[in-house]
Formats: C-alpha cells, structure tokens, sequence
C-alpha cells in the first residue's frame, strides 16, 4: 500500500512538473504572440495612412465578389440581412443565398421580398454537393441568386453556393451576422495589392445588444448579458493575439466561418469545404494551407484586423456550452485530418509552428489545465505542495490571464475603439479580472469532456442561437434548432 | 528560491496590469475630451467649408487658430480631396499653413521609416504639392511595390498625364505590380493620354501592352484601333485577349474591315480567345456574328458556351430566334442554357 502511495505521490509530482512547464511554455507562446501582433498591428495601422478607400470602391478593377450565405431556419433575419447586404460599399458583387433545406419560412419570406422566380439554370458542379431543388433570380435586384437545396449540413450549403458563384473571389457570410459597410473594401485590399494572397480574413464581434437598424449597426454597445461580455473579451483576445500574429506568420489555420475571403479558384482545387466535419471554416484553411505548399505555389493567408463582422453569440449557458464542444470537435477533427503535417518540416511554419500550437495549447490546453487543477488540489490535500505555494502559482496564472486579456483590450482600444464610453472600458476590464474565476474554468471543463466525447466524421448545423435584429437593439431570442 | 522567483514575478505583474489599466483609461478620457472637441469645431466648420468648395461662397469664412482647428480643417481637406482643386486647394493650404505642411511631408518623404515615407509619398499627391515632384519622380525608381504604388498614384494628382510614360515604364520593373494595379493607376489620369498608350504599344513589352491597349479600350480611342487590329494575330493570346477586350469597350464601329478582323478569331485554339470573342459579339448585332455564337453553343469550353448564350441574349430578334432554336438541340447544354437564358428574359421584361 505504500509503494502505490509512494508511486502515486511520485506521479502528481511528476505531473506538477509538467504542468508548471507547460504553464510557462503557453505564456511564453502567447507573449511571443503579442509582439508579433503588436507589430501587426502597428503595420495595419501605418498602412490606413496611405490607403484611399475611396479609390478602391470607385475603382472598375477592384475585383468583383460573389457572397455566399448559407442560411438554416433564419426566417426571422434572412430579410434584413440581405438588404443590408445589398447596401454594401463595394463596386461589383453578387449575393448567392443558399437555403439548406430550412423548415421555417425562411424560403417563403426570400421569394416574396425580393420577388425571386425560379428558373432551370445549368451551372458547372465543380465540387459534388446535395441535390439543388431550384434556382431562383430576382425580379428587382439582378445581383440575387437563391440556391434552394435539400439539407446537407453547412459545408454542403457553402459547396453549393461557391458552384453557382460567379465571380473568382468568394466570401462566405454567416446569415446572422452583420459586416459594417466597409468591411468588404478593406478585406479584399489585400488581394488588390498581392496577386499571392489567396484567403483574407477579418474581425468577428458580439453584436448582442448593439443597436441594429435594417441590418447595419447603428450604435455600438456592450452587451448587457455577463455571458456575453466575457466572450467580447475573449474574442478581443482570440482576434488580436491570436489570428492576428498567426496571420502575420502566413501561418493562421483558421479563418472565421462568419467572414472570410478565398480565391474561388484555391477553394475549388482544395475540393471546397468538407462536409463531414464540424469545424468546416478551419479544416478549409489547413487544407488551402496544405495543398499550396505541397503544390509548391506561393500564396499567403492574411488577418485584416480593421474589417469587422459582428455576430451573435451565445447568451445561455446551454447553448454557450453546445458551442464551445463543436469548436473543440471540430478542431480535433483538422488537426486529426492533417496529423502528417504536424512537426514536418516540409510544411514550414504551418508545420513547425501553427499545427503544434493547435495541438499542444488549443487541443489540448483543457486537458491539462482540468487535471492540473485536479492534481494541484490533490497535492495540496496530500501535503505535496504548500498552501502558499498552490495561492502564489494561482495567482501568478490568474495574473498573466488577466494581462493577456488586458492587453487584447489596450490593443482594441489604441487601434479601434469601439467601445465609446468609458463605463464600457471599465466593464471590459472588469470582466478580464472577472474570467478567470469560474468562466475560464468553466470552458476548459466543456472542452474537456468534448475532448472525451469526440467522434470523427460527424456533421451538423449544430445548435445555433437566432436573433431578431432590431431598431432598438439586437436583442437575444435564442432557441435550439 | 522559487518561490521568492514567483513572488516577484506576481509582483511585478500585478504592477504591470494596475498600470496598464490606468494608462488605458487616462487614454480613453483624453481621446474622449479630445474627440468631442474636434466633434463640435467639425460641426462649426464642415457647413462653411462644403459651401466654398462647392463654390457657394467665393471666400473661406473659416480661419483656423488652434492646433485642433488646424487638424479638423486638415482631416476635411483629407476627407473632400477628390472635390477639391485648383485655387480652393491653394486657399485651404494656406489656410493650414502651406509651409508648414510642405515641411512635415518633406521631413516624411526623407525619413529612413518607411512607414512615414509612404505616408508623405500619398499626403504630397491628397494635398497636389507640386513642389516635392522632383523627390517623388526620384522615388519612383524603388523597388518596394507600394512606395511605387503610392508614388505613381501621387504623381498622377498632382501632374496628371505628365509622367504616365515614366510610370509605366517603371511598373515593369516591380516584380509583384499586377496589370490591375497598373490599369487602376492609369484609370486616375484625367486628360488624354492616347499619344502615351500608342508610344507603350509601340515597345516590345508584352505587359505593358496589353496594359496599354485595355487602356485605349477602357477610354474608348476609336483612332487607335489598328493596334487591335494588328494585336488580334499576335501569337501571344495575352494580347489577343487584350484587343478583344478593347474591342468590347469601344463596341461595333461600324467598320467592316475591322470587324471582319476580329471574327476571324473563330477559330482560336485558345478557349479564352473564343470566350472573349464571345462576349464582344453580344456588341454586333449581324448574321454572321449570330452563326458563330449559334455555333459556340456546342464550344467544348463551358466559358465560351455560357458567354455565347448571354451574348444571343442581347440580340432581341435573331438571337432569341437562335435560342428558341436551341430549345430542340441534341445538346443538352444548349438546350439548357437557351432555357435559362430565355426565362431570364421573361424574368427582366
């Protein structure tokens, strides 16, 4: 009994160890990762100085865009969405809207607004998709295209969306979210300026309880919802720190489903979205990533921090929850679907860098903050560690979480700011102290168990919350589907 | 001794978090007060300045004092640039202090920061600083592609077409200027540029070439149309495309020779050529154009069948009559795109 004692103790030293290295191993990458965005972000920033918007929009060789929305029960905001759509600053686009066999009136409300008829249009099936059931046209707006499809799950919608597409460059918008009127001109710049860029990516905000008026925002706001601010903070981190300096590396793997760019071309060779998996937008980006560097082809996958795409997010725990396993899921789901590049050398930074990033810090950093809480709580109920130790190494973690998140906001507020008022500054500050008791923990034991509860090939919609745009403000109407 | 390491460390990023906190909400106060300011001397200014710009009134009424004031009037000027020339640009200058601008953009375009120097490089051109062109035309040799980029939009501002040649010349040398961005430069120039673009047509570059027979289509230059007659049998389909583009943008000229020119491309070996041929057969309305469309239909290229059943689509009567006739063609894809096309018809009419 003793020995096993012995080994046992001997064991939660050893993996103390390991969690204390692994602690500073992650801060490190993560401070790296901040200068590495610092310095993005003050070259996005001189850039802005000798840019004319006003150019890019008047300009007949900015490249036309078609946009692909994929849409799934969104009777309530399909409308709106697609007007402000519409009233997008941009020279040439078109709008492909792909109903995936919703079961709302989702269809209805499309045929009736913008007065679409159906007609047998023959298009090239480039990427195999689930059968189209028709093709409708706008009587008013000749650059409307509705795609009426049976379910096939996102990737599917998408897939069926790039084939009807016109255009060579695409942008996949998420029915439910909403891009500022400027946002598709600072996307795309840098595909104008570098033939080599083949995805362009930009910012995704929470955009519960801001002030929505015909599908554009009005007024900025910080939710109400304490759910919700924590996560305005964590996407300030994700966005700023993350994709940001991974993007600056041409390392960056994922590419938000909400509000990305590709060369049409590039997305069709890599054999469009994939369809049994659930983290499509990011298995799409490993994909492009491997496929040029294999074919051996320059190109770059850039991050435009300036460019702003606000969605909903998850006010109820329940749906937070769902959210957050699909993400870790599908992110177990690339990184399994592309092991081989994991640690090659033959795929450069993406190889070296990105994909152990992914596998050691976001795949599997939820492992090993659970056990380490576990195991530190062991230690300390067995003697191993001292009370001061287990409050002075919690602190200093807490600590630098909160200079982490503090630093996404400092970084947003010198660069962006929008967040106007200062009640607004001070609650995000707030809630950078407040995550890191409860909500972080919280989201690591979520993406704990979907680390456990993970099965390859599955596919779904998954559970998505709706809203109702409003004049007032986006207020928060969430259901299951 | 680990510990004592780790109480530092918690020390010092306690104090670097209270410090950046009250950084970032003396910032945030500032930039508040700051911006209201400027909010309410925009407000007092914009209207008295839209109407001198807009030639309502003949005199600025605004006269600036404060460094604010003076920023505000500069971030309208900034804001205007593309309504603003001549004598009112003179008066806003001096009004900011034409000097002191010169001053700051020079300082800039001399920096060894690249950053400030593309940034004085597009603040010369906003503000058409005609003094600093001899700085800007030295410039232009670079071999970064933005500092060429900006340099040559700049030197477009302030002289229009006086240094195209230069600039084209140039963009050959930069390894990553694409012909767009060559096109977009081009598209700037307000005055007439035909002599430029003949004399580029003139020199054995092929991507200054086709850069400058799009230009001479895009400006719709009916007296340069031998060089597409001429580039139409080039063995380069670059350039092929190109004429055929230019073609499409002055349209049918009426000039049977010419014509009989560009159709002979029928037959290309290159899809691109015939789908292009294609699209600028939707300008000519004629028999001979509807036989070759009618013919497309069954191209091997999907790009050349579906730009030929647009194109039928814009000749009303012989082209609907093709398509109705297609309606009954063993090709399914004609038959499918004649169908489509004429429900579109129906859709629009």
């Amino acid at each position: 009994m003793d020995l096993f004692a012995d080994f046992l103790v001997e064991i939660i030293k050893h993996f103390n160890n390991f969690v204390l290295y692994y602690v500073i191993f992650i801060n490190t990458v993560y401070t790296l990762l901040f200068f590495v965005s610092i310095r993005a972000l003050y070259i996005d920033r001189q850039k802005k100085k000798y840019w004319s918007y006003e150019d890019m929009v008047a300009s007949s060789y900015t490249p036309p865009l078609s946009i692909v929305v994929p849409c799934f029960n969104e009777a309530k905001t399909i409308v709106d969405n697609v007007k402000a759509l519409l009233s997008l600053e941009y020279n040439e686009f078109q709008l492909v809207i792909v109903n995936d066999g919703s079961k709302d009136t989702t269809l209805e409300k499309l045929i009736q607004e913008f007065k679409l008829t159906k007609i047998d249009m023959p298009y090239r099936k480039k990427i195999n998709t689930k059968e189209i059931k028709g093709i409708y046209l706008s009587a008013i707006f000749e650059n409307i295209v509705l795609v009426d499809k049976e379910n096939g799950g996102k990737a599917d919608a998408l897939n069926a969306g790039i084939n009807i597409s016109e255009y060579p460059i695409i942008t996949a918008i998420d029915a439910d979210s909403i891009i500022e009127r400027d946002s598709l001109a600072k996307v795309i710049r840098p595909f104008v300026e570098d033939p080599t860029v083949v995805i362009s990516g930009g910012v995704v905000r929470p955009v519960n309880d801001c002030v929505v008026d015909k599908g554009f925002i009005e007024s900025v706001n910080l939710s109400k919802n304490n759910l919700v601010r924590f996560q305005t903070v964590e996407y300030l981190r994700a966005f700023l720190f993350g994709r940001l300096g991974w993007g600056s590396l041409n390392a960056l793997l994922i590419v938000s489903g909400a509000f990305g760019v590709f060369r049409k071309s590039v997305v069709i060779e890599a054999g469009g979205y994939t369809e049994d998996t659930i983290g499509e937008d990011m298995e799409l980006v490993v994909k492009i990533h491997r496929k040029m560097i294999e074919s051996k082809t320059p190109y770059k996958i850039v991050f435009v921090p300036d460019p702003v795409c606000w969605t909903q997010v998850p006010e109820e725990k329940k749906i937070l929850k769902s959210q957050r396993k699909r993400w870790q899921k599908g992110l177990m789901d690339s990184l399994f679907n592309h092991k081989k590049m994991l640690f090659n050398p033959k795929y450069g930074t993406v190889g070296l860098l990105a994909m152990p990033y992914y596998f050691f810090v976001e795949m599997l950093g939820a492992v090993v903050e659970v056990l380490g809480y576990v195991s530190f709580i062991v230690s300390f109920w067995l003697g191993i560690i001292s009370l001061e130790f287990f409050l002075l190494f919690l602190a200093v973690s807490v600590l630098y979480g909160i200079f982490l998140s503090s630093s996404a906001i400092l970084l947003d507020e010198y660069n962006f700011s929008k967040y106007e008022r200062i009640p607004e500054y001070l609650l995000l500050m707030i809630f950078s102290v407040l995550e890191n008791f409860g909500y972080r923990q919280l989201n690591a034991w979520w993406r704990f168990t979907a680390f456990f509860e993970y099965k390859r090939h599955n596919k779904s919609w998954g559970e998505m919350s709706r809203t109702e745009f409003s004049p007032d403000k986006s207020k928060s109407n969430e259901f299951n589907n | 001794m680990l510990r004592q390491y780790i109480w530092a460390l918690l020390i010092i990023m306690l104090a670097v978090n209270v410090m950046m906190f009250i950084f970032l909400l003396i910032k945030k106060i500032a930039m508040k007060v700051v911006s209201n300011k400027k909010a309410g001397i925009r407000k007092t200014f914009e209207e008295n300045f839209l109407r001198f710009i807009t030639k309502q009134d003949s005199e600025l009424s605004i006269e600036p004092k404060s460094y604010l004031e003076k920023k505000v009037l500069q971030s309208l000027i900034l804001d205007y640039n593309s309504f603003i020339s001549g004598t009112n640009q003179t008066v806003l200058l001096k009004n900011i202090g034409k000097n002191s601008v010169i001053d700051k953009v020079e300082r800039y375009l001399s920096s060894s920061n690249i950053w400030k120097k593309k940034t004085g490089t597009f603040l010369a051109g906003e503000y058409e600083l005609s003094e600093l062109m001899p700085l800007l035309l030295k410039q232009l040799q670079t071999s970064d592609n933005e500092l060429f980029f900006v340099t040559a939009r700049s030197l477009i501002q302030i002289s229009d077409a006086l240094y195209l040649r230069e600039i084209l010349e140039q963009a050959v040398e930069q390894t990553r200027m694409s012909k767009n961005n060559v096109l977009s430069l081009i598209e700037l120039v307000e005055g007439d540029i035909k002599e430029i673009l003949e004399d580029v047509m003139e020199s054995d570059d092929t991507f200054l070439q086709v850069v400058a027979l799009e230009g001479i289509g895009k400006r719709r230059y009916q007296e340069s149309i031998k060089w597409i007659e001429r580039m139409i049998y080039h063995p380069q389909k670059e350039l092929r495309i190109a004429a055929l583009k230019a073609s499409y943008m002055l349209g049918n000229i009426g000039d049977d020779n010419y014509l009989s020119h560009i159709m002979s491309l029928e037959n290309d070996m290159e899809w691109e050529v015939r789908s292009f041929l294609a699209r600028y057969l939707r300008k000519v309305n004629r028999d001979d154009s509807i036989k070759i469309l009618t013919n497309y239909m069954s191209d091997e290229n999907w790009y050349v069948r579906h730009n030929a059943a647009e194109s039928l689509l814009v000749h009303k009567n012989g082209g609907h009559l093709a398509l109705l006739t297609l309606l009954d063609s063993d090709d399914p894809f004609a038959r499918d795109t004649a169908n489509a096309v004429l429900q579109r018809e129906a859709l629009y009419e």
